[in-house]
Formats: structure tokens, C-alpha cells, sequence
């Protein structure tokens, strides 16, 4: 609470102050959605004659958006806040209410300078859902990715700078205090595997594993700083990148005090810790047009990330709690984790016929370097993504699909969809989401959470 | 006295042939291009509202606000749209570049990033209207051969008819151009567009011309398809300004994105 508050109070005064030249506002306009999002899950485990239909989310959420900006546009302020309901228990509170602020910023903008403050979420990066440089802000993982990236990502208090000349910008950004993701919850569908067999060791035996999320404490050491060059070249966007700070993807460390005498006066003997870590990541990407298409790429090489050992599946098959000392204290000493430099890329192309078709091909890789059997993520991801989207009836409907398939690991995804605009405010989609592939693949692992959907919107 | 004779003489010959070219016709080409260039001012921010009105009698309005600025390199333009609600925060980027392709930039609020997209086909409609993108951009008299057809009356004034015919060079959408330009003002009162096989494609009629800072402006267009009966597509300009101070900051991605 005091940590939130302090965040709130000193970037509050920031933006306030930066945003000074901007005190008469000439132009306040005020915006939103209202919307309501159900997903059927389509229950494929133990099916009695016919499926099971289980209402998996029922998320209502009203979304308000405030701009301000003087007559010049040297002074801006922007909010966004919004307010979400869902009965079916996502947000693990006594109302199922949720309200965030997603971004409040104040901002004093000129040629050569730009300077803002406060809760912001960034965009890097060229390439499409998958950006290797876009490394700022954490996300809202409850739905897995389920949710649009955009929608997935948190705002992180911040300063922001830009220094601008012709066509070129230098920016760099700080974020004093460390925001983590959001993990899904114990009990969630969508919780990954990896995370699953560690909550299971806990529940297996409670008396004597203790389960603790250690955040980094606010100071400049866990501080993250990133830094973008970034412009156009003839007709070549281009940006180069550098990142110093907090994974916001959380690893976890066991400390194994394997003490008979300890755990018959009631100790602990297993301490697993959910940690966050420092790495850097270098990186780039571009973006042109040539003809009717677009071309872009994106990649990053990050050093040092931690990565989680395999766990031993014997500690995860015993149910008598001596056995389990047993094995534990033949653990001790042991590590659950190391640290390894890994790179990532992406590369795409998509093409557009007026506002009826488009067409968005990419490909994204990922590589572990210095690679072991004991980690416990695979060496080698590469997915191939698919997007097509085409209107109807004077662009009132919109038919797509959206796929993913790994050419490594043969898991993938679909996201077909139908929507329509029954006024130019309001639309309602329907569509479905589908997973497949083997249990401990990306996509393979939700492969019990294919479901359907419906989304009614109206922006205002 | 001779001397005085002889510059009589000259005096009076200069003045009849100054005369003379003062009355002089205007080629073709000379009245397409005094009425290309005659909004042509070095910035211009407008109001547009776009109403598309589709043959089953649908409508849908547009609202967006336009910045433009003329630069040695070519014309820059930025347009946000403000309506419908879904569009709201959208914005587009163009810098026209002489000689090469123009570069596009779209920003979508949603996305909170802008990126580079294929400069649009000419041919391509502008927001599902009547409208072409070719439409919306400003006709470079040069990428054509004019020919004056006749003169005549519409919407009571004197009219220059003016036949355009786009250059092999240039990749134009339709096969030739009519233009009816006001003989006083050189307003464009109406166009003919046709298709390359010569038919009537659209007519866009100029219903609303007035004088603002000294510039003949348009204040409301209407463009028809041939053989609409309800289908058309109107666009109406409000808060028009010329020759303000638009700073180039509006014309670069870090303005297109803070929105």
C-alpha cells in the first residue's frame, strides 16, 4: 500500500509540474467502451455423451479515457482507467471487482524535446504481437495470452525523454520501481505446467514447504533504464535499442534445509522463493513499404536470464511426506535454476487491398545458448503466425483468422473470428480460440481450454 | 522633335501589346493550373466531415481533422480522425516526396504505436466512400494533357470546360477528367471523372465555393456515382485556416502517437 501510494503521490507531482504549460487546457475530450467479453470452454476431459460447457469468463469492463492538451499541444495530460467485473472468481476478491489505472501521464512536448512522467505503457518494436525489444512493461497473465498484447500490458511509473532533430529521436525511460507480471492463479486454467508442478510440491506437503514472492526492494539497484535511437533512413524505419532491468517474469530458487530435528518441532525444511532478476537485452528492428507490401523484422539478444531447472519427478510422485524428506535432502546443495544468454527474432511481411483483404505473415525464433537437458524450456522455439482479415457489406462485417503453429515442437493455436459493426459504435464478435499440441508445449499445454467466444462493444 | 515623335511612337506600342497579352486567352494547361494552385497556401488545417451514404441507404459519417504544410521536400499532411467513436484517435501521417513514393504512417490508439504502411493505391477507395485516394490528394496539373472544350454557364457562373488527359508517365485512376473552372475566380465548379474506357464513372459537384483570408475555398463537396440512385458521398470542411504557424513537430511519428 505505502509503495503504491508513494508511486502514485511522486509521479502525480511530476506530471502535474511537466505538464505546467498545459495548465489552461484548451482542448479536454473524454472517451471509452463498455464491454462484455463471455468464453464458453469446451471441456474435452472425460466427456460423458455429449460436451461440456463451462462459462469460463463473464468480464464486463468499462473503460474510461480522459485527454487534455493546450492550444499549442506543448502541454498534455492523458488517463485511462477502468473498471471490470467478473463473477467467475478471475480476480480472486470478495466483489469479482477490479479497477486500474492503466496509464495517467503528463507530458511537455516540443521540436526538440519531449518529457513526460507518470503510469505509461510502450510500444517497441516492428514486428507483430511477438516484439523481442519491447521489453518495458510487465503483463496481465491471468488469461495466458488469450488477451490482444496491447490489452495484456501493464503501465509501469516512469519518466520519459526524447530528444528530436530532423528525422531521428534518442529516447530513454526509467522506471524507478519494479512492477511484476501478473501470474495466473493456482487454481486457473490457465496456469502453465512449470508453475504447476511447483504449487503442487507445496500442496503435497504443506507442513513443511514454505512457498514466498520476494519483490526487490525500491531502490535505484532494481531501478530499469532502456534506451531507443530510433528514425527513417531514404524509407527504412529503423530502431536500435538497450535494455538494463528487472525480469518482470519471475524465476524461482529452493533452499533446502533437509534438519530431521528442525521439521519434528514443526520447521521447514523446503523454502522455495519466487524471485525477479536483472538482465540486459541489446537489439533492433526496421520497418518498409515497397509496393503494396510491408516488410519488417525485430530481434534482441539477452544476457544472463535465469531459466528453471527440470524437477526431479520423483518429488513430484511421493505422497508420504517421510519419503519426500528423504529425496529432498538428497537434493540439497543442488540448484533449480541458471543462467543463460538467449536471442530472439522475428520477421514478417503483410500486404493490403484497400480495407478488404489483408494478409500478415511472420516468423518468430527464439534460442537458449550454452543449452542443457536440465532446463526446463526447450532450446529451440520457432512459430510461424498467420493473419487474415477481410470485410463485408460496406466494411460493416470483418471475417478473420488468426494463427500460430511451432515448426519445432508441432503445438499451435487458432483464432477464427466473425465481427460486426451494427452501428458505428457498437460491434459484437463471435469467435473461438483452439489449442493442440503436446502437454508440455506452449500452446499444446492449454489444450483443454479451447473455447468459444462473444464480445459486445460500444465506444463512446 | 523627332525624338519626341519616335518615343510617342514606342510609348503607345509598348502600352498595345501589354494590352494586348493582358486580354490574351489562357492555354488550357494555364487554367487547370490557376485552378490547382488556387487553395495552394503554405499551411491549411480544416475540419472535414465525410457522410457516405451507400445505395441500400446506409449512413455512416467520418470526422477527422487535417494539418497540412508545404516544405521544399513536398507536402506533409496529417490527419486525425475524431468520429465515429471506434476511429477516435486514429491518425494518419503522409509525406509526399518529390519524384518517390510518399511514406505513410498509421497510428491506432489501441495499439499505442504508429507504422510505416503501403502508400495507398490511387485507385483505392478512401474509408469505403465514393471517394478515391487520388481524390483526396492534390492533382499535379503536369501529369496531364488539357484541352479546353468550350465555355459555359453552371451554377450561374461563366465556366472554362476543360478536358484533362493523365500522361502515359503518370498512373492516374480514371482515363480523363472534366473540369468546369469559373472564369472569375478559377474555382473548380464540377468534375467529370471517367474510367479508361471512357464512360462516366462519378460526378463531384463544388456546391459551396467562398472567399476565406483571400483564398476561394470549398466548403462542401458531393461526389455520385453514375447510375446512383441514393448512393453518395458529401464532405463538408468547417474551421478552415491558412497560412498559420503549424510547427513541423505535428509532421513527425512522436506527434502522430501522442494522442
Amino acid at each position: 500500500m505505502i509503495r503504491t501510494g508513494l508511486h502514485i503521490l511522486f509521479f502525480a507531482i511530476m506530471a502535474a509540474v511537466i505538464a505546467f504549460p498545459a495548465a489552461v487546457m484548451a482542448e479536454v475530450l473524454f472517451g471509452g467502451s463498455i464491454s462484455n467479453q463471455m468464453r464458453v470452454r469446451l471441456l474435452q476431459e472425460d466427456m460423458p455423451k455429449g460436451y461440456d460447457w463451462d462459462i469460463s469468463t463473464l468480464l464486463t469492463t468499462v473503460d474510461f479515457v480522459a485527454r487534455a492538451s493546450n492550444e499549442e499541444r506543448t502541454g498534455r495530460m492523458f488517463l485511462d482507467m477502468d473498471f471490470r467485473y467478473d463473477p467467475t472468481g478471475v480476480f480472486k476478491n470478495e466483489n469479482d471487482i477490479e479497477w486500474r489505472i492503466k496509464e495517467a501521464y503528463g507530458g511537455y512536448y516540443s521540436t526538440y524535446f519531449t518529457l513526460e512522467a507518470g503510469k505509461k505503457i510502450y510500444s517497441w518494436g516492428k514486428a507483430d504481437e511477438f516484439n523481442p525489444t519491447d521489453l518495458i512493461n510487465p503483463e496481465d497473465l491471468r488469461w495466458f495470452i488469450t488477451m490482444d498484447r496491447p490489452d495484456r500490458k501493464i503501465g509501469v511509473y516512469s519518466v520519459n525523454m526524447i530528444l528530436s532533430y530532423q528525422k531521428f529521436s534518442w529516447q530513454a525511460v526509467a522506471v524507478p520501481v519494479f512492477t511484476p507480471d501478473i501470474l495466473p492463479a493456482r487454481d486457473s486454467q490457465w496456469l502453465p505446467w512449470q508453475l504447476e508442478e511447483l504449487y503442487q510440491i507445496q500442496e503435497a506437503f504443506p507442513q513443511y514447504v514454505e512457498f514466498r514472492q520476494v519483490l526487490p526492494k525500491i531502490n535505484i539497484h532494481n531501478a530499469s533504464v532502456a534506451t531507443r535511437f530510433y528514425g527513417t533512413l531514404g524509407k527504412v524505419d529503423f530502431e536500435a535499442m538497450y535494455y538494463n532491468g528487472m525480469d518482470p517474469l519471475p524465476t524461482f530458487d529452493a533452499k533446502i534445509d533437509a534438519n530431521a530435528e528442525k521439521l519434528i518441532q514443526g520447521g521447514k525444511a523446503l523454502f522455495i522463493r519466487q524471485e525477479y532478476q536483472r538482465y540486459q537485452a541489446a537489439g533492433g528492428s526496421f520497418n518498409f513499404t515497397q509496393g503494396g507490401f510491408g516488410f519488417r523484422g525485430e530481434g534482441a539478444y539477452y544476457s544472463r536470464r535465469y531459466w528453471m531447472h527440470d524437477l526431479d519427478p520423483s518429488l513430484l510422485e511421493v505422497t508420504d511426506p517421510l519419503k519426500g524428506y528423504e529425496i529432498l535432502k538428497d537434493m540439497q546443495g543442488q540448484s533449480w535454476r541458471s543462467k543463460r544468454d538467449n536471442w530472439s527474432a522475428a520477421g514478417g511481411f503483410d500486404w493490403r487491398k484497400g480495407t478488404t483483404l489483408y494478409l500478415n505473415f511472420q516468423y518468430v525464433h527464439t534460442q537458449i545458448l550454452d543449452y542443457k537437458n536440465i532446463l526446463i524450456d526447450q532450446q529451440n522455439e520457432g512459430i510461424v503466425t498467420a493473419k487474415i482479415q477481410t470485410t463485408w457489406l460496406d466494411e460493416d462485417l470483418e471475417v478473420g483468422f488468426n494463427g500460430a503453429f511451432n515448426v519445432w515442437h508441432y503445438d499451435w493455436l487458432a483464432k477464427p473470428y466473425v465481427r460486426f459493426k451494427f452501428t458505428p459504435d457498437f460491434s459484437g464478435e463471435l469467435g473461438a480460440q483452439i489449442f493442440g499440441g503436446a502437454w508440455d508445449t506452449r500452446f499444446g499445454d492449454m489444450n483443454y481450454n479451447d473455447f468459444l467466444y462473444t464480445i459486445f462493444s460500444y465506444k463512446f | 522633335m523627332k525624338i519626341r515623335i519616335i518615343s510617342a511612337v514606342a510609348a503607345v506600342t509598348i502600352l498595345v501589346v501589354l494590352s494586348s497579352a493582358a486580354f490574351a486567352e489562357l492555354t488550357a494547361y494555364q487554367i487547370a493550373k490557376k485552378a490547382a494552385d488556387m487553395d495552394k497556401t503554405k499551411t491549411k488545417t480544416a475540419t472535414l466531415t465525410m457522410t457516405v451514404i451507400t445505395e441500400k441507404g446506409n449512413k455512416r459519417t467520418y470526422k477527422f481533422k487535417l494539418w497540412q504544410k508545404e516544405t521544399p521536400k513536398g507536402t506533409q499532411k496529417l490527419v486525425r480522425f475524431l468520429e465515429p467513436a471506434d476511429s477516435n484517435g486514429t491518425g494518419l501521417l503522409t509525406q509526399e516526396r518529390k519524384g518517390a513514393e510518399d511514406l505513410q504512417w498509421l497510428f491506432l490508439p489501441s495499439r499505442k504505436a504508429s507504422r510505416q504502411i503501403a502508400a495507398a493505391d490511387r485507385s483505392e477507395q478512401f474509408m469505403g466512400s465514393d471517394l478515391f485516394m487520388e481524390d483526396m490528394g492534390t492533382l499535379n496539373p503536369d501529369n496531364f494533357d488539357h484541352k479546353l472544350l468550350e465555355k459555359t454557364n453552371f451554377d450561374g457562373a461563366e465556366c472554362y470546360v476543360i478536358e484533362s488527359t493523365p500522361k502515359p508517365t503518370y498512373n492516374s485512376a480514371y482515363g480523363k477528367t472534366k473540369i468546369w473552372v469559373d472564369q472569375q475566380t478559377f474555382a473548380t465548379r464540377k468534375i467529370e471523372l471517367y474510367n479508361k474506357s471512357g464512360t462516366l464513372w462519378k460526378t463531384a459537384h463544388n456546391t459551396s465555393i467562398e472567399q476565406i483570408s483571400g483564398v476561394w475555398t470549398y466548403r462542401n463537396l458531393e461526389m455520385i456515382k453514375a447510375g446512383a440512385k441514393v448512393g453518395k458521398t458529401t464532405l463538408d470542411l468547417a474551421d478552415i485556416q491558412y497560412n498559420t504557424d503549424i510547427p513541423d513537430r505535428y509532421f513527425t511519428k512522436e506527434f502522430l502517437e501522442s494522442y
